[in-house]
């Protein structure tokens, strides 16, 4: 077997056996939010006609206004109310779709209007629990349902996911092999410290391994394929360079 | 669980073996079967220590036995 054969088909076996567990897609969510489990509570008026999906309807699209970055928050307010019983089709993003612009974000209007940040444009305008860029994973929501009060317990099933397609109609996803990984407290091969930018005091230096994969059908199967892979550079703040101490205060 | 903790234990506790129940470390051991894992994989299969990462995020799981009592 050669070498780029071996790395291709250890991956794809691994990948067909539990490809949700460690590769990160953008995902959909058709979720149904069943009848309250608590009593004394009324289902209500639901209308959720069950095709609504298979027409390419979404309750929740990626937009600014229906995710939040990086932070829970019970100050939140809903962008949704449902009522218990109630289906609905949310999509989902997840930041690693900016180790690939090209291939997850780019001319994807939902991923675009969330990711862009420039110096002169901010999609999404709060990131971080202080919103200067320090949160991480993207959240659609909050949902609220109608006759849920503090202290009771929602149920929420997870009917269908769907990989979110680039406009060329493909699923890519990302993996990282990275500082927060378990190899970070061993010694590298060469005998010298793994390095992790700041958390190891090691600002230039970032042993952190993106791959990037292509969902892909096989015959009996889903799997995927690796498309490339790269040290993560070190990342530049798109303002800070220009405004460093006022942000950073 | 003691057989991980030192990659070989009858060296490194040449004069009374036994030792290594004392001496046995889920975090040793886990560390070095990490080591252990990626310096077969880079030279059995000839890839780069980056590679070797990746694949053993992708597929492997390492289990944990013999927590009580050596074999």
């Amino acid at each position: 077997v050669s070498r780029s054969g071996f790395f291709r088909t250890a991956l794809l076996s691994s990948l067909s056996h539990c490809a949700p567990r460690f590769t990160i897609f953008s995902w959909g969510v058709h979720a149904v939010i069943p009848k309250a489990i608590f009593s004394g509570f009324d289902e209500g008026d639901v209308t959720s006609p069950s095709n609504r999906r298979l027409q390419g309807e979404v309750d929740l699209a990626l937009r600014p206004k229906n995710v939040h970055w990086g932070y829970f928050s019970k100050d939140l307010a809903p962008v949704l109310t449902v009522d218990s019983g109630a289906e609905i089709t949310v999509e989902m993003a997840t930041h690693h779709a900016c180790d690939d612009w090209d291939k997850m974000i780019k001319g994807d209007t939902g991923m675009e209007s969330i990711f862009t940040w420039s110096k002169d444009s901010k999609g999404e305008g709060f990131r971080g629990a202080t919103g200067k860029g320090d949160g991480v994973h993207i959240l659609t929501g909050p949902i609220y349902v109608t006759g849920a009060e503090p202290g009771d317990i929602l149920k929420v099933e997870i009917l269908d996911l769907v990989p979110r397609v680039n406009p060329s109609g493909k699923t890519f996803g990302s993996n990282a092999a990275a500082w927060w990984g378990f190899q970070s407290r061993v010694k590298k091969a060469d005998g010298t410290a793994f390095t992790a930018g700041t958390f190891t005091k090691t600002p230039n230096s970032n042993d952190e391994i993106v791959t990037i994969v292509s969902r892909a059908r096989g015959l009996s199967n889903i799997f995927c394929d690796v498309m490339w892979f790269y040290r993560s550079p070190q990342s530049t703040h798109p303002v800070i360079s220009l405004a460093f101490s006022t942000l950073l205060v | 669980l003691g057989s991980f903790t030192e990659t070989d234990y009858l060296e490194s506790f040449a004069s009374d073996p036994g030792d290594i129940y004392g001496a046995s470390d889920l975090d040793k051991a886990a560390q070095n079967t990490f080591s252990q894992t990626r310096k077969f994989v880079m030279a059995e299969y000839g890839l780069t220590e980056a590679e070797a990462w990746t694949i053993i995020t992708q597929g492997v799981d390492f289990a944990i036995t013999q927590l009580v009592d050596g074999k």
